[in-house]
This record gives structure tokens, C-alpha cells and sequence, in this order.
């Protein structure tokens, strides 16, 4: 084909870009299009071989670079002189597979389903098979990582008894490394060493003694010794030790490492006129191949790779991958070959991905393998439709584009999960202090929640007290101190400017009252300590209001990280943008009640940060279960009149070493703009803008490696109710509240801990501040 | 090691023969700018040209015996200087056959690592590649991966000719090999299969 210009190129590129943008396809969506194409078509070529139809089932893939995850898959039932498979063990060549996952050279994804041996049992024979019957158990050499095979009748060998099908799910790898053996002319009672401990290295040495070899070496460029002399092997030696490779002069090497250089080491350790077997993949180019060495000791240097069997068989008129294979059975069968020790721990298919990451990382993962008795029954074997068109939507590779829907079952799906007002006890009467915005949606809640009351109402505006009392059939305080000791209430619920929640708790604490204090816990921490202080000596309890905890959401994120769908908790990002405008800082959002107190830095405390992201500074510890370490703050009044930030960068460092963001401005036009994400080492969640799951972990009711969605969910309007509900069964059965004291001194302490940041131009820890006032 | 410079036809040789021994250079030692190997016969010795033949003859017979069982018409012998037309002798022909399929076999005399890399494209699935070939430094850079293994492709190492290798019954004339050219130092002469190479004004 002739080469495109590169105008020419630049031309297609951005086709292919309008393309995918006119289709909605992100990169890797347009990729997984592609694979799905692939798949679609070779699963339908197959099937017009064998002229049978297909089956749905489920198969490891990699789906762009560096993703790998269980993925639908369509198999061919079998044709004439094939067997379809169930598999219950597929082996992992590690080797070969962390290759091709790393796209190194000499190594093509090709159709990016990895796998070549199995074990398991026959699910059909096709015409023309004898001697192969459904229910038998058999070792598949060829079979991919995929729930079920269909392979070539010559490939299956039934498992002999007493041999461990997990053993036998290793007899495409034993092929392999076998035909290296026998390329190397090895004979009863020769003598070779091997370059390379890894999977087929180790199977190579081991195959070579039950053959009757004796195995002089293992040659390797770790010093860890661990596991290197399993297979027999007389002594290890460092590919890096010339004198003593050189004096090793064996017959025959084989070179299992994979590595380029590795076939220096094996040359130097060949004796003059022996055999080196280039087993191993080089993965790359041998920079300083000796060439004059190989022809002063007349070695010979024989590749074998075990594509090669079908033109070894043609040359010499027998199967000789079955042979290998065959010999490798038998040799399993009656002892003379152990390798049971090798199949590596075993992994859910549906944690493939997280699977590939770990080989890629892990040198010295020797063995592993599938475990596909582990799926659920929703992924089991299903018929297939020759006309089902290929599935090109590509769903759940984007967050924000064709999430997958959760499938509905516990822990993350919504059933089972409670949302609301279960277990409910008690009757909790509530005292409200401030009947501004946020009071009349405190009494709303106190009076929806089925254990809570709305008992009496103060606010200076007596006006809007009877409002609210009238609304909610509560008593009218003429004064603080009537609210404060009014018989009928058990809690005061303070809604009212920052600064007024510590001297109002205390006195509310000193008349005998529990606290329920809006979010922040107060203007400032020392306050905020000092409030504590006051409960704790009253012998009540104080609860700061972070009703977003109680989001349905929320609820299904939290289920969702105990699931062990995050993993780690490794970092966090939180950007809230706002219009605030000249008249919320008088009149707050609604301008029921006049003041302006969110405009002053000492009644408010700050801005953006304090009003608002402490929100997120909360949801993030609730989830995540980790205090922040250290902060670094950068914040500014960019607009307007106020003394408060109205634009606020923070980085937070928490304790286990995960990174998270906070992002605020009280000053960006137009609408709303939220995002919270979370992620660790094997997840990601997102709450807003719109709830999403992703996890490379296999949790019930997800499938890995997708976003997901968790459907409908409840409404989040009556989050505070359901705050309130909890906190008042909680205060029944005389257990501290949900959210306490502690959780609101530690996101006091963040926020204070930002602000002096800002002002410092140094990190702050918010620990260190805790010590630092007094309590 | 002595320098050897090309040029229009013809070829110069430069440097010093220890105790003005003559030097016998196969064309296709000539790697780079050097002659990466000299055959070199005592001097005084009685009939160099013939010992130097010899040695020339076995390198070559070598190779062929490591041909085990190839037809020599699916042999391929890559290379100008008087090795590989020993080989060429030894498969039972004067050149290479007009090649219509693979070879099964190559044997590869060219210099540098490009020769060697075209004649592991060139030989057939499971083939062998025979290998003579000099390079600058004795080394090649070479990808293993798609010819060698994958395609399962044997490479053959067979020594450089040397004296005492050869048999004394071995005869260079024998073998149907032409003369060397002589080539005194410092004086360029015509390019040919090999060379001897001795002290200018030696003659």
C-alpha cells in the first residue's frame, strides 16, 4: 500500500475523530468497537466452519491498553472433529501474556483474548469425535481464558485418574515447553541447564529430568534463589557469572527467559558443539549476538516455537504436538512429572483486569490461573444467535457516556439496602433554634421522621417562629433560654449564623439538652472544641447535621467501597461551582430572613469552603474511613464585597498516603456544577454529578471493569429526616450518634487547617491544630 | 587484523604482517574497513598457498557436513570470497541455482549482520542457516524473535579456517579454488575472491 502524506494522515485522523464524535465513541470505546467487531466476526467465521451455530458465554479480554476484563463472547458449538469445552481451570502463561498485555515487541495482541490451556469438562462432541463424551474430564490445549472452548478433538485429552485438573489445565504450557525440549536432541541421561526460572523454564527443567535428563543449572539474573532449583535443577547460577557459565559447559542450554540477552548467557554455558534452544520469546533485539564465540564453538542455536509443531508434523507424518502433549499427560499420570506447585494462586475471572496489572508489576509471578467455577450463575453458558448484530455501543467504558445498569442485587444494587427510616426508634423532641431557611428544613424533617417531634421554635424574628411553629403545631420560646429549658424538648437543634452554634450549645448543654448543630460545628475550631467540651461535661451528646451521608447515593457508594469494589483508597476530587449572588449574602438563598452574616469572616468563619465543601470534606472521610494528614489551602475573594473566600483550592493529604482535591467558587455563572469522585487501587466512584460505580473487583451485582450505574434510587429529599430518624434511635438505645462530635472536630480542623494554609503558604495538619487548642 | 579500503574495483590493504608472514584474506572477511580475520602461514613455510587452501577447504567442508541431509539444490550459499565457493564445490556446483522457493537451507559467508538477518528471511520454516559470516566486532545486533524462533530456524556456527585445523590431505586444488590474488601491502589491486596479502615489495 502506498504510504499517506502526512497532510493525508492528518486528514484521516480527523475523519476517524468526526467519525467517533458523530457516534459518541470516546478512544477507548472506539477501541472496544473495534475488539467487539472482531469478536463478532471470528466467533461467526468459526461457526460457518464447523456449520453449527454459536453459544454466549464469557471470556477474558483486553479491551485498550492496559484494561482487561471478563467480556460476553460468543463460542462456536462444535463442528466435525471438534469439542466444546466447559472449562473450570484455564492455566496463565505469564510469561507470554504479560507480553502481550505490555504490548511488548515480538508480542501482538492479536485478538486480544488471551489464553491457549485449559482443563475442564466436555460440554459437546462434535460429529466424527469418538472416545470424547460430555461430562468427561479433559485438558484443552488451545482454549482460552473464556468459560467455554471449542477446540480441534486432537487437542483434548481426557485427564487420567488421580491427576489434578488444575495440573492438567497446564498441558498446552507443558506442549511448549516440551517441543524445546525435545528441539535440543536431549537423550536419555544428557546433561543441560536452563536460562530462566519462569513458568516455562521451570516446566522445562522439570519435563527435561522426567525424560531422564540431568539438569546441571538454572541460569538466571536474580540473585533470589527462591523456588529456582524446584525443578532438579544441580546448582544456580547468575547469567552475569561468565567463569562460571563458561566452566558449565553443558550439551544442550535452553533459553526459556524471554529476555534478549538472554541467549548470551545460554551460549556462554554451551559446551563447543552443543545445542542452544531459543525457547523463550525474545522480547526485543539482541544487541551483541556473539557471533564469532558461536562459531568458535561451533554451537548450534535452534528456535523453537511451538506454532512450528503443525510443520514438524507435516514433515514427519505424526501429530507432534499431540505427541507432546500425550507425554505430558502421562508423565503427570504416573508421577514422574510434579507441577502442581506451579498453577499459582487462582483468580476470579471477573478480576482479569486487576489480574494483568499485578502480572505486569510482578517479575516474579511464576504461576496463576482462572478459576471460573467462581461466576455466579448469571454468567452461565446461554445459547447464541448467528443474527444478533454486533454490539457497538460499547457501554460503560465512559463515565459519563452509556453507563451499564447495576443488576439490581445486593450489597450496591438497592434492594435490601436501607434507605430510609428502618429500625426507627424512640421520639426524639426537638427544640429549633433559627427558623431562617435551613431551620424551616430542619423542622420539615424533625416532623416527617417517624421517631422525631417538632417540640417548641425560637428565632429573634418572632415572626418567623410563629410561622414555623404554626406550620408544624410546636410551641413559640419568647427567648433562647425558654427554648433552652423547655420541658418538652430533649434536643436543640441550632440553625442558626456560625458563630452563635458554641455559646448556644453550651447553654443548651448546660440546661441538660443534647446538641444538634447545623454543619460547620462552629465559626472557628477552637469554638468548635469548646462547644465539645461543654456536651461532654453535660453528659449529652452532640451531632453535627452532614445529612449527605444519608443520600441514597451515598448509601450505595458506601455499600460499594465495604464491598471491596474501591480497594485502597488512593485519592479524591471535589469541585463545586456556584453563582452566590449580591443577594444570598444578605438574604441567604430564599431572603426569608435579612442579615448578613455569611459575608463576614469572623460571624461565618470563611466562605465557599466552610458553607458549603465541608459537605465533602465529610463525605469523603465517611466513605474512605481515613483522616486527612495534611493540607495545603489557596483561597481568594475574587468578586464582590465579602470578607469570606469565594474561591478556594485545597489539596488534601490523608493519612494512608491518597491525594485528594477540593475545588469551590462561589462566583462561576450559570448553573450548579458538582463532582465528587473517589478512587483506589481497584475502583472508582463517583456521587456527583451523577452516581457511577467502576471496579475491577468482582462484586456481586457489578461486572467489573464497566461503569455502572445503580438505577433508581430513592429520592434525596428527606436526607435530613432520615439524619434526624437515626439520631434519635440512636440517642433511644443510648448509643453515641452516627455523626458525632469527633466527625465534626475533623472537618473543623481541615477547614481551619485550609484557611491557615492559605494565609501561611505552607501545609497545615490538622492534627497538629487539634493539639494546639485548648480544649 | 589489518585495514582493508575499497575502492573503485579494487582493494587496498595497510598495516603490518607479523615477521612478514604472508596473510591470506577471504573476500568476505572484509568487514568494514578491516580484514576481521588473516589466515596466516609461518613464514618460510613450504607451499602457503596450499596450506591456506586447506584450511579454506575444511571451513567449508564443515559447513557442509552441518547441511545434514539437505538436498544441496535447496542449499543457498551466500557470499563472494573463496569459503563459500568452496562451499559451492563441496554442494557439488559452481554458483548459486536461480531460486525458485525457499531454500531449506543457507549458507551465509557474507559479511555484517545484514547478511546474516536476509539469509534468516530467506531459508524456508524450520531451515538452516549456516553461518560464516564476519562481522566489525564479532557481534550482531539481531531480532531472534521472527525468523529464528518463531519460525524455528537452526543457526549453525562453523569455526574460521585456521591451520591447524585443516587436514594434511585436504588440497586446495583439488577443491577447483582459484589462486589468490596477491595483494602487497599499501598497493591496491583488483578485487577477488581472496587475497595474499604480504609485505610491500615482497611480492
Amino acid at each position: 500500500m502506498p504510504r499517506l502524506t502526512p497532510a493525508a494522515q492528518v486528514r484521516v485522523r480527523d475523519l476517524q475523530v468526526a467519525v467517533a464524535t458523530r457516534l459518541g465513541l470516546t478512544p477507548a470505546m472506539a477501541f472496544d468497537v473495534r475488539r467487539e467487531v472482531m469478536w463478532w466476526v471470528w466467533a461467526r467465521a468459526q461457526a460457518a466452519r464447523n456449520r453449527r451455530g454459536l453459544r454466549s458465554a464469557w471470556a477474558v479480554g483486553w479491551t485498550s491498553s492496559g484494561y482487561g476484563e471478563l467480556l460476553p463472547v460468543e463460542v462456536p458449538r462444535p463442528g466435525r472433529g471438534r469439542v466444546t469445552v466447559a472449562t473450570h481451570t484455564s492455566a496463565v502463561s505469564p510469561g507470554t501474556e504479560r507480553a502481550r498485555y505490555l504490548r511488548l515487541p515480538n508480542a501482538s495482541m492479536g485478538l486480544g483474548m488471551p489464553g491457549n490451556s485449559a482443563s475442564g469438562v466436555v460440554l459437546e462432541a462434535g460429529p466424527g469425535v469418538s472416545g470424547l463424551a460430555p461430562g468427561d474430564p479433559v485438558a484443552a490445549a488451545g482454549a482460552r481464558h473464556a468459560s467455554i472452548s471449542t477446540v480441534e478433538a486432537s487437542r483434548v485429552y481426557p485427564i487420567p485418574a488421580g491427576v489434578d485438573p488444575v495440573a492438567a489445565a497446564m498441558v498446552y504450557l507443558g506442549i511448549i515447553s516440551g517441543q524445546g525440549v525435545t528441539a535440543g536432541g536431549l537423550v536419555e541421561g544428557g546433561t543441560f541447564a536452563v536460562v530462566g526460572a519462569g513458568l516455562v523454564g521451570v516446566l522445562a527443567q522439570r519435563i527435561g529430568v522426567a525424560r531422564g535428563g540431568t539438569c546441571a543449572a538454572v541460569i538466571t539474573r536474580s540473585r533470589d534463589k527462591a523456588g529456582v532449583l524446584d525443578g532438579g535443577a544441580g546448582r544456580h547460577l547468575l547469567a552475569d557469572d561468565t567463569d562460571a557459565l563458561e566452566q558449565l559447559a553443558c550439551p544442550v542450554v535452553i533459553e526459556a527467559s524471554g529476555s534478549p540477552d538472554g541467549v548470551l548467557a545460554a551460549a556462554r554455558a554451551a559446551a563447543p558443539g552443543g545445542t542452544v534452544v531459543l525457547l523463550g520469546s525474545p522480547r526485543g533485539v539482541t544487541r551483541e549476538l556473539p557471533l564469532a564465540e558461536i562459531r568458535r564453538r561451533r554451537l548450534r542455536m535452534v528456535g523453537a516455537h511451538v506454532d512450528m509443531l503443525a510443520e514438524r508434523s507435516e514433515r514427519s507424518g505424526r501429530d507432534e504436538e499431540r505427541a507432546e502433549g500425550d507425554a505430558f499427560m502421562a508423565a503427570l499420570a504416573t508421577g514422574r512429572l510434579d507441577v502442581h506447585d506451579l498453577a499459582g494462586d487462582a483468580v476470579d475471572p471477573r478480576e482479569a483486569g486487576l489480574f494483568y496489572r499485578e502480572l505486569a508489576t510482578r517479575g516474579d509471578l511464576v504461576g496463576a490461573h482462572f478459576d471460573w467455577s467462581r461466576l455466579p450463575v448469571d454468567y452461565a453458558v446461554r445459547r447464541g444467535h448467528l443474527l444478533r448484530p454486533p454490539s457497538i455501543a460499547a457501554r460503560g467504558l465512559d463515565y459519563a457516556r452509556r453507563p451499564l445498569p447495576v443488576s439490581g442485587r445486593p450489597p450496591v444494587g438497592g434492594t435490601g439496602v436501607a434507605f430510609g427510616f428502618e429500625g426507627a426508634r424512640g421520639k426524639l423532641r426537638i427544640g429549633l433554634m433559627g427558623c431562617g431557611d435551613i431551620g424551616i428544613d430542619n423542622a420539615l424533617a424533625a416532623a416527617v421522621a417517624p421517631n422525631t417531634r417538632l417540640a417548641a421554635v425560637f428565632d429573634p424574628v418572632q415572626r418567623l417562629a410563629r410561622e414555623v411553629a404554626e406550620s408544624f403545631g410546636a410551641d413559640v420560646a419568647p427567648t433562647p433560654e425558654a427554648l433552652m429549658d423547655h420541658a418538652g424538648v430533649d434536643a436543640v437543634l441550632l440553625a442558626v449564623p456560625h458563630d452563635m452554634h458554641a455559646p448556644l450549645a453550651v447553654q443548651a448543654a448546660q440546661a441538660g439538652k443534647h446538641v444538634i448543630v447545623e454543619k460547620p460545628q462552629a465559626n472557628t475550631l477552637a469554638a468548635a472544641r469548646a462547644m465539645t467540651e461543654a456536651v461532654r461535661a453535660a453528659g449529652r451528646e452532640l451531632s453535627v447535621c452532614f445529612p449527605y451521608r444519608y443520600t441514597p447515593k451515598v448509601i450505595v457508594a458506601r455499600h460499594f467501597v465495604e464491598a471491596g469494589g474501591l480497594g485502597r483508597f488512593t485519592g479524591s476530587h471535589v469541585r463545586l461551582f456556584m453563582d452566590k449572588t449580591p443577594a444570598y449574602w444578605i438574604g441567604g438563598f430564599s431572603g426569608r430572613a435579612q442579615s448578613d452574616w455569611r459575608a463576614s469572616k469572623a460571624r461565618a468563619g470563611g466562605g465557599i469552603f466552610i458553607m458549603n465543601l465541608t459537605h465533602y470534606v465529610d463525605l469523603v472521610r465517611h466513605l474512605v474511613g481515613v483522616e486527612v494528614d495534611e493540607v495545603w489551602g489557596s483561597a481568594g475573594t475574587v468578586e464582590g464585597a465579602t470578607e469570606v473566600e469565594d474561591t478556594i483550592a485545597v489539596t488534601l493529604r490523608f493519612a494512608n498516603g491518597a491525594i485528594g482535591t477540593l475545588v469551590g467558587c462561589s462566583s462561576v455563572r450559570g448553573t450548579l456544577s458538582e463532582e465528587c469522585r473517589i478512587w483506589g487501587a481497584d475502583g472508582h466512584l463517583a456521587v456527583e454529578p451523577e452516581p457511577r460505580l467502576f471496579t475491577l473487583r468482582a462484586v456481586d451485582g457489578l461486572r467489573s471493569g464497566r461503569w455502572q450505574a445503580p438505577g433508581r434510587l430513592p429520592g434525596s429529599a428527606r436526607i435530613r429526616a432520615v439524619y434526624l430518624s437515626r439520631l434519635a434511635t440512636a440517642l433511644d438505645e443510648g448509643r453515641p450518634p452516627e455523626i458525632g462530635a469527633a466527625d465534626g472536630l475533623a472537618v473543623q480542623s481541615v477547614v481551619e487547617a485550609a484557611y491557615l494554609s492559605a494565609e501561611r503558604g505552607e501545609g497545615v495538619r490538622p492534627a497538629d491544630l487539634l493539639e494546639e487548642v485548648p480544649a | 587484523m589489518i585495514a582493508a579500503r575499497r575502492g573503485a574495483g579494487t582493494v587496498t590493504f595497510t598495516g603490518e604482517l607479523p615477521d612478514e608472514a604472508p596473510a591470506f584474506v577471504d573476500a568476505d572477511w572484509i568487514a568494514g574497513d578491516a580484514a576481521q580475520h588473516l589466515l596466516l602461514v609461518p613464514a618460510g613455510a613450504p607451499d602457503a598457498e596450499a596450506a591456506a587452501a586447506r584450511a579454506v577447504v575444511a571451513a567449508a567442508a564443515a559447513a557442509c557436513d552441518a547441511l545434514d541431509g539437505v538436498p544441496p539444490e535447496r542449499v543457498e550459499v551466500h557470499g563472494d570470497g573463496v569459503t563459500a565457493a568452496a562451499v559451492r564445490a563441496g554442494l557439488g556446483r559452481a554458483a548459486a541455482p536461480e531460486a525458485q522457493e525457499r531454500p531449506l537451507a543457507c549458507v551465509v559467508a557474507s559479511p555484517g549482520a545484514d547478511a546474516l538477518v536476509a539469509a534468516t528471511r530467506r531459508v524456508a520454516d524450520l531451515g538452516t542457516v549456516v553461518v560464516l559470516s564476519e562481522t566489525a566486532d564479532g557481534t550482531a545486533a539481531l531480532d531472534l524473535y521472527p525468523d529464528v524462533h518463531l519460525r524455528s530456524l537452526t543457526l549453525i556456527g562453523i569455526a574460521r579456517p585456521a591451520l591447524n585445523d585443516s587436514p594434511a590431505t585436504a588440497s586446495g586444488d583439488q577443491a577447483g579454488l582459484p589462486a589468490p590474488r596477491n595483494a602487497p601491502l599499501g598497493t591496491p589491486v583488483a578485487e577477488a575472491s581472496w587475497y595474499r596479502v604480504s609485505a610491500a615489495g615482497a611480492g
